[in-house]
């Protein structure tokens, strides 16, 4: 073990967990895992594959059937669901299913008042967070005559609201285009450098490329392999048993291998300097 | 995640190969019948025969135990209650002021059967009969396609929208909603953050839906036809005709004054 | 040339109580056998393009349309509903859609029963219904889950079912809108391989809403690219996913394949011909590049 992996602790750490939903077969089936602040971890795998059930443990929506789920040295699920909220904050996939409030601002202050936070220091947050997720002047909209992606950035801004360490955000990106996605990759990255752990799951691999600092692929209940994305998608057995697929420049570069070609090149630019090398070569 | 949907529970036996038609027929006349006779001795035999049909029937018993379980509550307080509110016939009991009678007594017994067998009839019908066959079967029976079909996309969209509702009961609790907490009014507001989203989402459902029904020919000006059709088996067509006898014999005693009282 | 199937000349649509159109001049023609891909960002109007090609704009959704809408040669704006979408001596229905939501749009208690709504709308006899089930079911490769409650599929499979739905009743044209957009890359690979049989083994006609470029460079012969409700780009998969910046100008992503040529091009490293935009194109022209 490194030194700096000595003096941190895992903020996240399962512990052999297993859980099934009553009376079905196993979702988890021994799953270890330790998440370290200010990592953005993501999780991918195919349906199924017990990415969503993991994650509910982390912010003790489930509870383990076997093992343990520790946030900061606590069992997830003996944490009060409003504390909670102020630990690990859980962004779900589809923004719709949590605004009902008639503005903007009351939507990003509905967290605040389940807490029971002073007014003062609820619109100081609001009004960073409307910054953060860059909602400025649209503080008293209606929730739903804003866009997908606007949707999304305020789920996220609700969330952001209560300052939790932790934040889960499960499929960022889906239902989005391009532009869309990608402005929702650039809040990710901002909440990032403001010092947060974020852990995401997705099924694009692009973005797991592009951001995740670590990738943990899952696979009928179980890890099947983690670390960055060049050692992840060299795996071509792992990918397989996933049912995934490496980002395309990563597919073409792993083809002309045999030509000189990085096999691990997974952006555009490894794979054309990967491409001047081997005709410095030649 | 575990709820379920459906009371049909896979089995075999004739009562699960018969017509839904005869089914929900046989249903309908027991109703009847339960309607008809206030008089206890003329229940308590339907109440019995029931029984005996769901074991020979195979339907599922430990289900059967259950619901009259849950019944019993409602039973006995029509058992205790009657007698007690309702005075024909001769004082058979008395404790100060409260008094019972002996037709009280009996009217009350009778109550109890009515209900049970009011409930369990159809009940065993829905735990022997896949929904799709109980729709075809009110079909067959004579209600209108359109409402068979309002009843069908029900059925068939029960399951998604408690699944969305739980999604959205669990994207509030982790921004730290607690429902019960708080007064009045925040309860209501507690109860608004999960019933919007649920209304919003599924209206969206429905315009998909609507979208996705219309264009699949549903400007079509032929007859509607199915893909599975109903055949009454020979049995079936004894069963019903039974039941059909049943209804006479039972109309016809009413009529002669039998099985009620006459107080 | 056969008749168009579709034939949209200077279109113009907005929807009801709005006063800024969706869809601006369009003009366009959808012909048999043709796999043609949209693409374009948010709000371009891709939706509602598959709405007024299904039929249902303007008649059954309401909202004023400007310029012609010929579907089958007939004007969707004015030929009652069921002369414009199907052909009921025929049985069969002339336009199919299938939407995003895989659960939304599936209507029967049992996957047969889906299959067969339609053509159960459409009136034909008991047998022949589960003739063309059984048909659809194999050709959608779900032949095992004749009898399941749809809600328990997964999305790749209930996607197929809807596809499937529309296919039971024969149509010359199907539409669909972002069919891929909730599913996980097995799903999406269902669906695109259902959509290469159907190109492969009938004439059907399909218009295929979709992020995801590198699977249109694929399968398309032909993209839509839309943009603020107007076709700025309609040509081959090829010439269109050549134009690498003015698509990501209007927010379109080209396939990464497409883009790391482009770079070696402008290095001077490679001179690849303009219409290299499949996968294994790319691979072998690079691997033959490498090679000398």
């Amino acid at each position: 073990m490194s030194d700096f992996e000595n003096a941190v602790q895992p903020i996240v750490k399962v512990d052999d967990l297993w859980f099934r939903y009553e009376k079905q077969d196993w979702a988890l089936r021994g799953v270890s895992l330790e998440i370290y602040p200010q990592e953005i971890l993501a999780i991918v795998g195919q349906n199924g594959a017990g990415k969503t059930t993991l994650v509910k443990h982390f912010n003790g929506i489930l509870t383990p059937e076997k093992g343990s789920v520790k946030i900061s040295g606590r069992e997830s699920h003996t944490i009060p669901m409003e504390e909670m909220a102020t630990q690990v904050g859980y962004c779900y996939q589809n923004p719709d299913h949590q605004i009902f409030n008639l503005t903007v601002r009351q939507e990003l202050e509905f967290g605040l008042r389940n807490l029971n936070i002073g007014e003062d220091e609820i619109q100081r947050r609001i009004a960073r967070v409307i910054e953060t997720v860059e909602l400025n002047g649209l503080e008293e909209e209606y929730p739903f005559a804003l866009g997908r992606g606007q949707r999304q950035k305020l789920a996220v801004g609700s969330i952001l609201a209560m300052n939790p360490p932790i934040i889960i955000i499960d499929e960022p990106t889906t239902g989005m285009d391009w532009r869309g996605g990608q402005a929702m990759m650039e809040l990710i990255q901002d909440l990032h450098q403001s010092g947060r752990t974020i852990i995401m799951i997705t099924h694009d691999m692009r973005i797991v490329t592009a951001y995740a600092t670590r990738i943990v692929v899952m696979a009928e209940g179980r890890i099947l392999t983690s670390g960055t994305a060049k050692q992840v998608f060299v795996q071509k057995d792992v990918l397989a048993r996933a049912f995934l697929e490496a980002p395309q420049i990563n597919r073409i570069a792993e083809a002309l291998s045999e030509y000189g070609i990085a096999a691990d090149a997974l952006t555009i630019p490894e794979a054309v300097d990967s491409f001047k090398q081997s005709r410095k070569k030649g | 995640m575990s709820i379920q949907f459906e009371l049909y529970t896979e089995g075999s036996s004739f009562l699960y190969r018969m017509d839904p038609r005869v089914k929900i027929t046989a249903v309908l006349v027991i109703f009847l019948i339960s309607v008809l006779f206030t008089h206890p001795l003329y229940l308590a035999p339907f109440f019995f025969a029931i029984l005996a049909i769901d074991i020979l029937g195979k339907v599922p018993f430990r289900r059967v135990i259950l619901l009259l379980k849950s019944l019993s509550l409602l039973v006995l307080i029509s058992f205790i209650m009657w007698p007690l509110l309702f005075h024909p016939g001769t004082e058979i009991f008395r404790w100060g002021s409260i008094y019972i009678t002996d037709f009280g007594v009996a009217y009350g017994v009778a109550m109890a059967f009515r209900i049970l067998n009011m409930v369990i009839a159809p009940i065993s019908l829905m735990l022997t009969t896949q929904q799709r066959e109980l729709i075809l079967g009110l079909r067959g029976i004579g209600l209108p396609t359109k409402a068979a079909f309002a009843l069908a996309i029900a059925f068939r969209f029960l399951p998604t929208v408690v699944g969305v509702g739980n999604g959205i009961i669990e994207a509030q609790r982790s921004r730290g909603l607690d429902i019960n907490k708080g007064g009045l009014i925040q309860r209501v507001r507690n109860y608004a953050s999960i019933l919007g989203p649920l209304m919003i989402s599924s209206l969206r459902i429905a315009q998909q839906l609507a979208l996705a029904v219309e264009s699949k020919a549903m400007s079509s000006t032929a007859k509607r036809t199915t893909v599975r059709t109903l055949e009454y088996s020979k049995s079936d067509r004894y069963v019903l005709l039974g039941f059909g006898a049943l209804v006479v014999v039972v109309v016809g005693l009413r009529l002669m004054g039998y099985g009620a009282f006459n107080f | 040339m056969t008749d168009p199937i579709v034939r949209l000349a200077d279109l113009t649509y907005r929807y009801p109580r709005t006063s800024a159109p969706v869809l601006k001049n369009i003009n366009l023609e959808i012909h048999e056998g043709e796999l043609i891909g949209v693409v374009g960002p948010t709000g371009a109007g891709k939706s509602t393009l598959c709405l007024l090609l299904s039929g249902l704009i303007p008649q059954v959704l309401g909202g004023k349309v400007l310029g012609e809408v010929l579907l089958n040669g007939k004007d969707a704006t004015s030929t009652p509903l069921d002369q414009l979408l199907l052909r009921q001596e025929e049985k069969v229905a002339l336009i199919g859609l299938t939407l995003q939501d895989p659960e939304a749009q599936l209507v029967g208690m049992t996957v047969e029963e889906d299959l067969a709504f339609g053509l159960e709308n459409l009136g034909l006899p008991t047998p022949e219904i589960q003739d063309r089930v059984s048909e659809v079911l194999k050709l959608i490769r779900m032949e095992d889950f004749r009898f399941t409650f749809p809600y328990k599929l997964s999305g790749g499979q209930k996607q197929r079912i809807a596809i499937g739905s529309t296919i039971a009743m024969q149509p010359k044209l199907l539409v669909l809108d972002e069919p891929t957009s909730e599913l996980d890359p097995i799903g999406r690979k269902e669906v695109f391989s259902v959509i290469d049989q159907l190109r492969t083994r009938t004439n059907l006609a399909i218009v295929v809403v979709e992020h995801h470029t590198e699977d249109l460079a694929l399968f398309c012969d032909r993209i839509l690219v839309l943009n603020d409700g107007e076709i700025i780009m309609d040509g081959s998969a090829a010439s269109v996913f050549s134009h690498t910046e003015l698509l990501r100008s209007v927010g379109v992503r080209p396939p990464d394949g497409v883009e790391l040529l482009r770079a070696l091009k402008e290095l001077d490293l490679v001179n690849p011909p303009t219409d290299l935009i499949r996968e294994s194109e790319i691979i072998d022209y690079l691997k033959k590049h490498l090679d000398v």
